[in-house]
Order: structure tokens, then C-alpha cells, then sequence
């Protein structure tokens, strides 16, 4: 028995267990419960690797890579996560993960709006680690011109001329925030969950006062937008004599607090520590992001028809996410520190998918995470090459990669075009033999074969070639055509890069 | 007053993500694969077959082409004019090529070969929202949310395609479409875009001597590389993926050479001079018009000749609320053209009887006329074409009312369109698939086909 089922075992026994030694224990019940093979632990290349990718969405550099494999402290792995916390690269990731999620795949992906957004999140909320129920009050209450107070832009892109924009306020916040979705029953009582259309109704009524307009009406070229809200507006639905008026009412008919501007009692209601689906909904979608799959499935949908993998889990971790403060960098830490995290994702005979969460899944990138992991790999910088455009780079990779409802996660269709565009297209081919890329300069800094391919190797896959590969690799590109010496290192690169070890996470 | 959820559009797509359907359950997919093997699961339901639905297979359709209006057109403009009538606005009929059928005037092309075209005019549906219209009219479904269902093209593709093809076997030329559902993703939509670089269409501008050549993206080698060392690389990577494949074994990394093998083909097939469109007569690209619809339908042709199984083509810009008369008068002058010369080229090609054609959009537009000259959506009562593919032409199925309100003979429903199309592609309609939960799911909702329409 290995020391980690060991102490697996004596973790099962603990009824107090919080933070990463509940996600194990609970876990780990499961395996012995059906008797499910598990992987071993990762080994610390496999660990830097995906650690890199889920908190702070880039590859791990060569020589982060070398520096982490010699380290001898045993609570090296505690330490790089809480270092990778604090890399500015994490905040950009966690803010463009939540601009999708919050707004789309919106083009153009850079206008006004979005930017200030994306930068509010960034410099505010995740660099300054803002407690999540404080973000999503901001979002929800927030007033004011969208180009000062990023977080209006949630709202304010969902406003509409006449009025009608809490439809989808109320619907977009319930489902991004409780994973609730109630916008079926908009027309008729939902077909297949439990609300009414006075339910409904009664959540578009905190919105329904709700509006933008120009800040500048006497000038065309101000294009600034305010989100404000009107002293009147009421939601209702039914024609005629049928017509009914809801007033503001949440869910779970808890009378919102008086002396509240609509927006704010909505956003109270939301944020409280009795809105059960509030913590459970982002614990489960950080899950997600670090798993490749939630303990719930869809993650914006918790109807009854879809049950939690690990119930008691998803309940106890959330519960102690609010005791912890709402604090988003703890939930990372409490995860990524986790043995089950840190399973190898090389796959148990006979081990099944999914349910669980007995090895690490493989499991595809985001378009952001494919894409910065080309940028790290060809070592192209932002404005240069390929990435002298970087706005519509990543808008073509959204749309080849990506899909808008699982933003924070990627899907890999395995479509004839995405292979296509790996293979052939401008991005990653056109960099490879440009000058001064990674490549470049590894031919310049390692003059024997054998370190080059072991960089190359670092620089792609994040990891030193096996010995299989040392011999295949070095022979052939020592018998190159010495007046194109940079071509066998080109085709090393274009393998790797077309490799399913480069393009999924695992 | 029809249901019309508009502003349910866009805010859920049916609870399950496409990859939560990929990844179901491997039940789901052992499911799947065990009755496309055996074939038995068929016969476990001994209602299934029911040889008169069914067009024997000597005279089954082996290709569809589906044309399609999106946005939902106004077919009271198309198919069933109501000259003389308020709601039949200012568009007048006009006579076809076969004696006591009328069109529109907006379609004189078509017209000319309504021998070989039928109009179903009773259409009746319940979806008036742009996304779950589309999604009924590609997949023949109502979306339900436990699960997404494959697309006419994906089935098509499943029944008719040839795996030996190193062409795709479903083409989506304009933009993605509807795809495999919960089918393997093999089967989902290749997307083209068939934008010319003469007149119409938009795209980059030619490379000297190939502006008829319609470019599918990637397909050809990067700069400095050559067939040898495309070939070294590939293998190269096909044994760094063994490796990979030993202990990460999984739905991905099995996709993943699935992508890459058929890329390859692709790349190498000499089936892609398809996209060449400067083999055609100038006289011929002409007729069929040189925008990006025209040039479409050409290359739909061209590929179900060489053994596609399903191409669908897009025309977009029908969701007339405003001016409709106006727009549908210049959509029409692409359409018109570019499907009646398809029908009219298919048919000189001996080539028709073999080729299903399909068009239609996600729903009608209201007879009443609104306040800026437009038509709203209208599920009720709509009309749609069929041509070719075995389906008898000249006909005209079912009627609605003199103003065109409600549908007065024979209404159809979506579920019937699509058991008729798969009969006539010698496929039974009942047959089953099972979903990732495990439910076995036909591909018509239970529809019954026109039977007039199938010999």
C-alpha cells in the first residue's frame, strides 16, 4: 500500500476534515465505496504543468521547469501555487475568464465596455483578491458611466431601449450566479422545473427600472453610456385584461429588505450566506475549472434533474468557502494543494471517467489557455509576429476553439478545421522558422544536439524527452542538411506542437 | 396568436453543452455503436418496418442539398401567393411550367422547372423563435433540453455517407450549422465558405488565374514545406500520440486522430479540383449567378457529384419585420436564379432523381402586414420545396385558407417533412439511435411521410 492510500485512508476516518483534507476524504470514500482503481500522485512536471495552466492560464517557462525539478523542499508544490497567486498573470486570467463569462464571446472583444470591465476585474478583483460576494454585489448594484465603473458593463449590455432589459438581467444573474435557469418560464410556467411566471416576474421586477442612456446627448462622438435607475417601471405580463404586475419578489419569496433601491435588495438577497446556490454555484464552477468537470454537470443548471457526483462535498466545501470569507484565492489553494488535484492523469487500467475523480482527466484547454500556450511555446511576444493583432487572433480562436457556454472550460470537438489550422494554418507555421522565436534563440544559447531537443521538448511539452524520444529526436536532427540546420528543429516543433499532450490539459 | 418565446432566445441552449453530450456516458456511446453494428436493434421493435414509408433503395436518393432561408422567409411571397387579397400585399402569381401551379413573381426561374418541384403549402409548427425554429427544422425535433439531437445533415451523412470519401460527407457552405448532437462528432458539419472573389461574394482577393477556385482554408502545406516532410512529421507525430495514447487514453486524444487522419486525406485528395469552379462554363456560372449563393449552389452540385452525401447552402437575410416586400424582391434575385439553375442543372445531368433538394427556413411570416410594411413570424401556416431526390415533382401538397391564415387541406408537420425526406433517402424514419442517457431516439418524432410525394 503506498503512503498516499495510506494516509487517504486515516484522512477517511476524520469527521472534522475541512479544506483539501475534505475534497480527499470525501473523494477518496468513493473508491473504496466502489472499489475504483486510482492513478498514483503526478510527478512534479505533470503537477507544474497543469498548476501553470489552471491558476495562472500560461505554460511554465524552461527554466521555471529546471528550478522546480531540482527544488528539494518537500512543500515545494504549497509553494508554487501560492507564488502562481501572485504572478500578474494570474489576475489577466481570472479576469478574462470571468469577461466571457459575464458578457460572451461580445465582438469586438476589446470595445470600451468590455475594457473596463476586463480591467475592474483584473486591478480590482482578483489582484487586490476581493471577496467573490462583494464582486458579484458590485456587479449586480453598481451604478454609473461604463467607461469609470467597469462593473456596470454586466448589466448595461443586457439593457434595452423600451425598458424590457430585466428579462434578461434577471435571467443572465440567476444562471450565472445560482446556476438557476429561469428564463423558460418568461412565457408559460417552466416546462421542466418548478417556477411559475409569477416567479419569474417577480425577479424581473428588481430589474425592471433598470436603463442606460447616453451621458452626452449633445455630442455624437461621446459614445459613453450611464446605467442608471428610473423612479418607475414596473414587470408584468399577460395582454388585456389579463395583464398582471409583479412586484419584486426573489425565489425563494424572501421579502427583500426594505429602505433598498431594487437593484441593491436583489443583490443582498443574492449575496446572503442562506442562498444556498450562491457558494454552491462558483465552488462548483472552480471545480469545474480544475477538474475539467463539475461535481454538478451542467455547472448553470442545478434543476432536479441533475444530481451532484458528491453531494456532502459540494455542500461542506461551500459551506466553508463563506466562513473562509468568499475569498476565491483560498478555494484556488485549498484545491490545487489537494491529493486528488494532484493525481497523475495517467489513467488505472479499468478505471472509469468522470464520476470519480480517481486520476486526473484529460481534458481540453480554453481558446486563452491554446492560445497562450502557442505564444509560451513559439515565444512570441504580444505585438509582434502572429500577435501583432492580438485581438482578432483570439476572436479566431474563439471561434474555433471555443464555445461560448463553457467559456471557463475548453471543448475539443476534434473537427476536421481545428486539425487543419494546427497543421497547416499561419498560427503556429508561420512562427516557427520566423527569426528570433524560441527556437532562435535555443539554437543560439545550446550548440549540442542533444540539449536542444531536450529545450525544445521543455518549451513544448513541459518536460525532458524519454529516452525513446532522445532516440529518435537527436539522430535525426544531427543528419540534416547542415545549410538548413534550423529545419529538423522546425519539424520537432511542429510535431509537438500538433501533439494531443500539447493541446489538452492533463 | 402564435407562441413566439423571442426573448428566450439565446439565454440557455438546451441545458446540455455539446460537450456534455460528447462525454456522456461511454454507456451511452457502447449503446450507440452496438446497434449501428449489429443493425438488430431495429428489428427488437417489430413496428419499425413498414415497407410502403419507405422508398425501396433502387430508387433512393443518394445526396441532399438543403437550401437554406434563414431568418424565416416569407413564403406567402415564394410559394403560395394570395393575389388580389390584403394579405397577399403587392407581390402578384405568376404561371409555372406546369398548368394550374402558381408562384410568386418573385421566383420566374423557378418557375420554369416546377415539373420537377414540389411545394408543400401547408406547414404547420409551433416554434416562432429564431433558435428553436432552427433547431426544429434541421433536427426535426422541438429542443427539449436532456438532449441535443443530430441534424438531418449528420443522419444523412451517418446513412448515405461513404467512409471512403476523402471528402467530407457533410459540407456546410456559409458558416457552421447544425451538427452531430449526440452522434459522433464524425459526422458533424466540414464548413465552407463559398465567398467568391468576383462581385458578390466578399473574401480576399484571388491569386493570379484561381478566382474561381473556392478556397477551403489549410488545406494546403505551409510555406518551405513539402510532401516528404509533411509526411516525416506525420509520422513523427502518430508515434508520439501511441505513446500519449498508452496511458491517457480517451475521448479527446481518440478525436483528436480522428481530426488529424481525416485532415490529411483531405489535404491529399484529389477531389478537391470540386472547388474549382473555372472548369465550369462561363455561361453556366452565370445562370447560376455569381454572388456567393450562386457560386454555392454550383459547388453543391459539383460535390454530390463526386459522392458528398449532404451539402447545405445558406442564404440569410429573410427575418423581414420591416420592408419585407422589397427584401424578399432582392433575396430573391440570388435565390431564384441560383436554385432554379441548380434544378434545371441536376436534371440535364441526369443527375436529379438521385439528389434531394430541400428548402426551407425556420418558419413563415404573418399575412397580416404590419405598421413598417413587414411580416412577422409566423409558425402557423408556411411553405417550403422539395425537388429531385425521388420525390414527385409538379405537385403541390395541401392548402391554406384564401388569405393565407391557417391551413385549410392536409396540414404537415415538421416531423412529417423529415420521415419524408428520410424515406426518400431509402432510410426508415422510425429507426432508433440511443442518446448518451440511454433512450432510444428516431429520427423522425414521429411523423408520417407525404405519401403523395414518394412514389
Amino acid at each position: 500500500m503506498s503512503l498516499a492510500t495510506l494516509a487517504l485512508l486515516i484522512l477517511a476516518q476524520d469527521p472534522q476534515a475541512a479544506g483539501g483534507a475534505l475534497i480527499d476524504q470525501q473523494i477518496s470514500k468513493t473508491w473504496t465505496d466502489a472499489v475504483v482503481p486510482h492513478a498514483g500522485p503526478s510527478d512534479d512536471a505533470e503537477f507544474l504543468r497543469r498548476a501553470s495552466l489552471d491558476i495562472v492560464g500560461v505554460l511554465p517557462s524552461p527554466d521555471e521547469i529546471v528550478e522546480f525539478l531540482k527544488d528539494p523542499r518537500p512543500d515545494k508544490r504549497a509553494a508554487k501555487i501560492d507564488q502562481l497567486l501572485t504572478r500578474p498573470e494570474y489576475a489577466h486570467a481570472w479576469a478574462e475568464l470571468w469577461e466571457d463569462v459575464l458578457v460572451g464571446y461580445d465582438q469586438p472583444s476589446r470595445n470600451d465596455s468590455n475594457k473596463a470591465l476586463y480591467t475592474w476585474l483584473r486591478d480590482e478583483v482578483f489582484a487586490k483578491n476581493l471577496p467573490y460576494d462583494k464582486m458579484v454585489g458590485a456587479l449586480l448594484s453598481a451604478n454609473g458611466v461604463n467607461t469609470e465603473v467597469g462593473a456596470v458593463n454586466f448589466l448595461l449590455r443586457l439593457t434595452r431601449k423600451d425598458g424590457g432589459g430585466g428579462v434578461a438581467m434577471a435571467s443572465k444573474a440567476s444562471k450565472t450566479f445560482m446556476s438557476t435557469q429561469i428564463q423558460c418560464a418568461q412565457c408559460h410556467d417552466h416546462p421542466f422545473d418548478r417556477f411559475t411566471q409569477d416567479d419569474f416576474y417577480g425577479m424581473v421586477a428588481f430589474f425592471a427600472r433598470t436603463k442606460a442612456k447616453k451621458v452626452d446627448n449633445q455630442d455624437p462622438k461621446d459614445k459613453r453610456l450611464m446605467l442608471y435607475d428610473d423612479t418607475k417601471g414596473e414587470a408584468s405580463f399577460g395582454e388585456g385584461k389579463a395583464k398582471k404586475t409583479v412586484a419584486p419578489r426573489f425565489l425563494d419569496e424572501v421579502a427583500p429588505p426594505k429602505d433598498l433601491a431594487r437593484r441593491d435588495a436583489f443583490a443582498t438577497l443574492m449575496i446572503r450566506p442562506d442562498n444556498p446556490n450562491f457558494a454552491r454555484s462558483v465552488v462548483n464552477r472552480y471545480w469545474a475549472r480544475f477538474f475539467g468537470r463539475g461535481i454538478i454537470e451542467p455547472i448553470d443548471d442545478f434543476s432536479n434533474r441533475f444530481k451532484p457526483s458528491h453531494p456532502e462535498l459540494l455542500d461542506r466545501l461551500s459551506k466553508e468557502f463563506v466562513q473562509q470569507g468568499y475569498d476565491t484565492a483560498w478555494l484556488i489553494r485549498t484545491i490545487a494543494n489537494s491529493a486528488t488535484y494532484q493525481l497523475s492523469s495517467r489513467r488505472p487500467e479499468n478505471a472509469s471517467a468522470d464520476r470519480f475523480f480517481s486520476y486526473s482527466a484529460t481534458r481540453p484547454l480554453t481558446p486563452e489557455q491554446l492560445y497562450m500556450s502557442l505564444m509560451g511555446a513559439l515565444g512570441i511576444v504580444d505585438g509582434e509576429g502572429a500577435a501583432k493583432n492580438k485581438g482578432s487572433l483570439l476572436t479566431q480562436f474563439r471561434q474555433r476553439f471555443g464555445e461560448e457556454e463553457t467559456a471557463d472550460r475548453g471543448v475539443f470537438q476534434g473537427t476536421i478545421t481545428q486539425a487543419l489550422y494546427l497543421m497547416n494554418g499561419p498560427l503556429p507555421n508561420g512562427e516557427i522558422p520566423r527569426a528570433n522565436n524560441k527556437l532562435d534563440k535555443i539554437l543560439k544559447q545550446f550548440p549540442a544536439a542533444e540539449d536542444r531537443v531536450d529545450r525544445i521538448f521543455l518549451s513544448v511539452l513541459c518536460r525532458l524527452p524519454s529516452a525513446r524520444e532522445r532516440a529518435t529526436y537527436v539522430p535525426y536532427v544531427k543528419a540534416g542538411n547542415p545549410k538548413k540546420e534550423k529545419e529538423p528543429y522546425e519539424d520537432l516543433y511542429w510535431v509537438l506542437l500538433n501533439s494531443s499532450e500539447f493541446l489538452f490539459n492533463h | 396568436m402564435a407562441h413566439d418565446c423571442k426573448d428566450c432566445e439565446g439565454t440557455r441552449r438546451y441545458g446540455l453543452t455539446r460537450r456534455d453530450v460528447l462525454r456522456g456516458s461511454l454507456g451511452g456511446f457502447l449503446g450507440f455503436a452496438f446497434a449501428r453494428q449489429t443493425e438488430t436493434f431495429g428489428a427488437a421493435m417489430p413496428d419499425l418496418l413498414l415497407p410502403q414509408d419507405t422508398t425501396t433503395a433502387a430508387k433512393a436518393a443518394k445526396s441532399v442539398i438543403v437550401v437554406w432561408l434563414g431568418g424565416g422567409p416569407s413564403t406567402l411571397d415564394l410559394w403560395d401567393p394570395k393575389e388580389g387579397r390584403e394579405t397577399g400585399g403587392p407581390t402578384k402569381a405568376i404561371e409555372t411550367s406546369v398548368k394550374g401551379i402558381q408562384y410568386a413573381d418573385n421566383l420566374p426561374t423557378i418557375a420554369k422547372v416546377a415539373e420537377h418541384v414540389s411545394v408543400i403549402r401547408s406547414m404547420v409548427s409551433r416554434e416562432g423563435s429564431h433558435e428553436r425554429g432552427r433547431y426544429l427544422l434541421h433536427t426535426g425535433y422541438v429542443p427539449t433540453g436532456t438532449v441535443v439531437h443530430p441534424s438531418m445533415g449528420s443522419i444523412s451523412a451517418m446513412e448515405l455517407g461513404n467512409k471512403k470519401l476523402d471528402l467530407p460527407n457533410f459540407i456546410s457552405l456559409g458558416g457552421s450549422t447544425d451538427g452531430a448532437g449526440f452522434l459522433p462528432p464524425e459526422f458533424n458539419p466540414f464548413a465552407v465558405d463559398a465567398g467568391g472573389a468576383r462581385g458578390g461574394g466578399g473574401g480576399k482577393g484571388p491569386a493570379a488565374g484561381s478566382s474561381d477556385v473556392i478556397k477551403i482554408s489549410n488545406v494546403s502545406y505551409p510555406n518551405g514545406v513539402d510532401k516528404n516532410r509533411f509526411r516525416e512529421r506525420m509520422k513523427f507525430l502518430q508515434e508520439q500520440e501511441a505513446d500519449f495514447e498508452k496511458e491517457h487514453a480517451s475521448e479527446e486524444v481518440t478525436r483528436h486522430k480522428t481530426a488529424y487522419e481525416k485532415a490529411d486525406r483531405l489535404m491529399h485528395t484529389p477531389l478537391l479540383e470540386a472547388f474549382d469552379l473555372g472548369k465550369e462554363k462561363p455561361e453556366l456560372v452565370k445562370s447560376y449567378g455569381e454572388g456567393k449563393f450562386g457560386r454555392s449552389c454550383m459547388l453543391a452540385r459539383r460535390l454530390v457529384e463526386r459522392g458528398v452525401a449532404f451539402v447545405e447552402i445558406s442564404l440569410g437575410g429573410w427575418d423581414t419585420h420591416q420592408d419585407n416586400f422589397n427584401k424578399v424582391s432582392s433575396n430573391c434575385k440570388q435565390l431564384d436564379p441560383g436554385l432554379g439553375t441548380l434544378i434545371r442543372d441536376l436534371h440535364e445531368k441526369r443527375m436529379l432523381d438521385k439528389t434531394l433538394i430541400v428548402c426551407m427556413g425556420e418558419f413563415g411570416r404573418t399575412p397580416k402586414i404590419n405598421a413598417n410594411n413587414g411580416r412577422d413570424h409566423y409558425p402557423r401556416a408556411w411553405s417550403m420545396m422539395l425537388a429531385g431526390g425521388g420525390v414527385q415533382g409538379g405537385r403541390v401538397i395541401g392548402a391554406t385558407d384564401k388569405d393565407g391564415v391557417e391551413v385549410k387541406e392536409r396540414p404537415v408537420t415538421v416531423p412529417d417533412l423529415f420521415a419524408t425526406v428520410y424515406s426518400a433517402l431509402g432510410v426508415d424514419p422510425k429507426k432508433k439511435n440511443v442518446s448518451p442517457l440511454g433512450r432510444p431516439i428516431a429520427l423522425s418524432d414521429n411523423g408520417v411521410a407525404v405519401k403523395e410525394l414518394l412514389s
